[in-house]
């Protein structure tokens, strides 16, 4: 813009100065003309005055006058020429048919301009008729218009130069002070300039879309973040990738699950838009998918997806497992993009599995004393078993039966413990040492027989729970403590409260559990030694109700056990049970 | 231009991985058939190592084409040079993966497995071209030293094998079929080692521009 104005001021500059000086030289030349005239006039009307006084030959007068510079010439009336101060006059042509002389033998006087092409001037002519009949023409030569143009060149050159001296400077500042408030308008605040009213309209364009592009990055912002929001909080793992399967965005759970962060990765989504959201690389390198798990069913699953359908498989990354959902994105061209969930089924199928134990050992359980029961009922249905001994495998039979019931019963608890609502058991307040000193008497005879000492001992605490529940808790505790005693050991029932908890242990001095076992002695149906627990009886559920029990009393189980020398389970209520 | 050789370097980083990828499942396939006498998990590895040398071919056009038309320098170079290199002991880890297995698909194997280390043997390879193809894809220098420095261990499984069937033959050569079979899988093994240490080597070679060979000379 200031270019624009610099240049245009230099162009009026020139043209103005061109324009002035073509004036002034017309003016020049004219004045030099009507001068020119003039003076001859006068120069003619003294010479005719001259001449018609001398009369006769005065050749010798007029070659001296033509020294003066002015060219004279004498024309006969019938135009041959009698004298020119120039030129030889005998050799001149017949100059009756010029204008000047025409006119001067008609009027007295004529006058004439021609312009020479030879000299570049103009040629002025006066001519008087003298009384005798001849006539006698002055001429003088003045420069023309072109000669007057041409003539002063330089100067009009110096005159270019000193303008352009003083106005380019001129023209610059003024261009800059135009040019200045525009360059320093403030975009951002549209309406604080004060430049030009003629820009206000614009400015007021401005503001308006400021305010809209505003809006719409602020509803933008407030978009992504709600997507980054719910993508990165959620437990799912999420990986979008584009058309080459390099991962354009992926989420918290995502990063965790296949370690990105681990192994020195840049990029993602986390952080505010435009700064972090950006594809992962290392180095440089895009990130590919298999980059971040290498699986052939992963890329099988993802090769599906590009070709439209959903592709899914199982990996395991960490030590658990997840199941990946690909799905396919349209692309604009060619391959399209793939989003990939990953979620985390490790428990889902723990728990399945222990589902499928859970069938398997219940079957075999209840199988075994049934083959029992059908074994001695078929002996004896075929007559082999002599009338005395019938009552021995009755007997049998009978023990066998009772251990089913209390199979059948110990599962039935457990599924009712299952269900969990607590809303169908009866809350009152058990007092804990009584319960304990009722369950040791309950079993001091079992314990008897194998010289083994039930020792209850603590302070009286009350706590609000099941009665039933209770009693069957600690009645398994200490029947696990009696069963798996050493012949001769103790057991020792303990009942107290330490900030705010109130305990019940179960010491015994038995065979103790190995550290392996600890995890899952709670689990249905587990034994730590599956041969020998024949000999021992019980149903494999005992510990599990203990831990069903303990749950719906929000009590938590602590066990610490050695092998070869005992074990001790302690129950803990929480501070607080109303 | 640039742009677009960056995304054919991508490309033959991705297929690389993907190569990495069959092998690791190979050599594991192998291992995990070899020790749970599973012969049709055998016949699978066979059939599967034609996409192994199927994924070779296919990178070697790549590189070859990258080199001819990119005239790749410096970096770049090194990058698909190793990659040329690389393949080669990807596709004789896929092959000798294959070879494993067919013995173990041949019928003449007795019940019992003598006691010797082979398994061990077994998962240590695989643990050495998992942690050379991780090395490769983490551009973890660290993890290739680690992996060549294992390739010792690999070696020294391999002469106990070695000891401990030639015993075995000496005691009972009725199982001297068995026992040889065995020993070639313990030196497929022991290459298969060998090839990992190769990768290793190259990825070394591709980050640091010096491959362990020109050093010690």
């Amino acid at each position: 813009m200031k270019n624009k104005i610099l240049r245009s001021m230099c162009a009026l500059l020139l043209v103005l100065v061109a324009a002035i000086y073509a004036i002034f030289c017309v003016v020049m030349y004219r004045q030099n003309v009507s001068t020119a005239r003039e003076q001859l006039e006068g120069e003619a009307a003294y010479l005719k005055e001259v001449l018609d006084e001398v009369g006769g030959s005065y050749t010798e007068l007029l070659n001296r006058l033509a020294e003066a510079g002015t060219r004279v010439t004498l024309v006969d009336a019938d135009g041959a020429v009698v004298f020119d101060s120039d030129g030889i006059a005998a050799q001149m042509e017949n100059h009756a048919e010029r204008p000047e002389i025409e006119e001067a033998r008609e009027n007295g006087w004529g006058e004439a301009q021609r312009y020479s092409d030879t000299f570049q001037e103009t040629n002025f002519y006066y001519a008087v008729a003298l009384d005798n009949g001849q006539i006698l023409r002055l001429a003088v030569s003045t420069e023309s218009v072109y000669g007057t143009l041409s003539g002063q060149l330089l100067l009009a050159a110096v005159l270019v130069c000193v303008v352009f001296l003083i106005c380019i400077p001129a023209a610059d500042h003024l261009a800059r002070r135009i040019v200045e408030p525009i360059n320093q308008l403030d975009l951002r605040n549209p309406l604080q300039n004060v430049a030009y009213d003629e820009l206000s309209p614009l400015l007021l364009r401005l503001e308006k879309q400021n305010r809209q592009i505003d809006e719409q990055i602020e509803c933008l912002k407030a978009r992504h973040a709600e997507f980054t929001a719910i993508t990165e909080n959620m437990q799912e793992g999420l990986v979008i990738l584009n058309g080459h399967l390099q991962v354009l965005s992926i989420n918290e759970s995502a990063r965790k699950i296949l370690g990105v962060d681990r192994h020195g990765y840049v990029g993602g989504t986390e952080g505010k838009m435009g700064e972090k959201d950006r594809p992962l690389e290392k180095e440089g390198v895009p990130l590919h998918i298999l980059n971040l798990n290498r699986s052939q069913e992963l890329l099988q699953a993802v090769r599906e997806a590009q070709s439209g359908r959903s592709g899914r498989c199982q990996i395991e990354e960490g030590g658990r497992k997840y199941s990946l959902l690909a799905s396919p994105v349209a692309g604009d061209e060619g391959k399209g993009g793939v989003v990939i969930f990953l979620l985390d089924v490790t428990d889902q199928m723990e728990a399945e599995q222990m589902r499928r134990e859970f069938s398997a050992n219940v079957s075999h359980e209840l199988k075994t004393p049934l083959t029992s029961i059908s074994g001695y009922a078929e002996i004896m249905e075929n007559g082999l078993v002599k009338a005395e001994d019938i009552s021995r495998f009755a007997g049998r039979i009978h023990k066998e039966a009772l251990r089913l019931i209390q199979l059948v019963e110990d599962i039935i608890q457990l599924s009712r413990l299952d269900e969990n609502s607590t809303a169908d058991w009866q809350q009152e307040p058990v007092e804990l040492l009584g319960l304990c000193n009722e369950v040791a008497g309950r079993l001091a005879s079992q314990a008897g027989r194998r010289g083994i000492n039930i020792e209850v001992s603590g302070q009286k605490e009350t706590v609000t729970g099941v009665r039933r529940l209770l009693d069957e808790m600690v009645t398994n505790l200490c029947d696990n403590a009696v069963k798996y005693n050493k012949d001769g050991g103790s057991v020792k029932i303990n009942v107290g409260e330490t900030q705010g908890e109130i305990w019940v242990s179960v010491a015994d001095t038995g065979i103790g559990i190995a550290p392996e076992h600890h995890g899952r002695i709670f689990e249905r149906f587990y034994r730590v030694d599956k041969s020998h627990s024949r000999e021992t009886g019980g149903t494999g559920l005992g510990l599990s109700i203990v831990k069903h029990a303990a749950v719906i009393h929000k009590a938590r189980i602590d066990l610490q056990s050695e092998e070869n020398k005992g074990t001790k389970i302690t129950v803990y209520f929480p501070a607080k049970v109303k | 231009m640039r742009n677009r050789f960056d995304a054919q370097l991508a490309q033959l980083n991705a297929e690389m991985i993907q190569m990495g990828s069959l092998c690791e499942r190979a050599i594991a396939g192998a291992v995990k058939a070899l020790v749970e006498g599973d012969s049709g998990l055998a016949a699978q590895i066979m059939a599967q190592d034609e996409e192994v040398n199927q994924q070779e071919k296919n990178i070697e056009a790549l590189c070859l084409k990258l080199l001819l038309q990119q005239q790749p320098v410096a970096r770049d170079l090194r990058q698909i040079s190793s990659a040329l290199k690389m393949i080669t002991d990807m596709e004789r880890i896929g092959d000798q993966a294959a070879d494993i297995a067919e013995i173990l698909v041949m019928e003449n194997r007795p019940v019992t497995m003598p006691n010797i280390p082979l398994e061990e043997m077994g998962k240590a390879t695989s643990k050495m071209v998992t942690d050379s193809v991780e090395a490769y894809v983490r551009k973890d220098l660290e993890g290739a030293k680690a992996v060549i420095a294992y390739d010792d261990v690999v070696d020294k499984l391999f002469d106990e094998v070695k000891a401990e069937l030639i015993r075995l033959i000496g005691q009972n050569m009725a199982n001297g079929e068995w026992a040889m079979d065995l020993l070639m899988i313990a030196k497929y093994f022991e290459r298969i080692g060998d090839h990992a240490t190769n990768i290793a080597e190259w990825v070394e070679f591709s980050i640091t521009g010096e491959h362990r060979s020109e050093r010690e000379l």
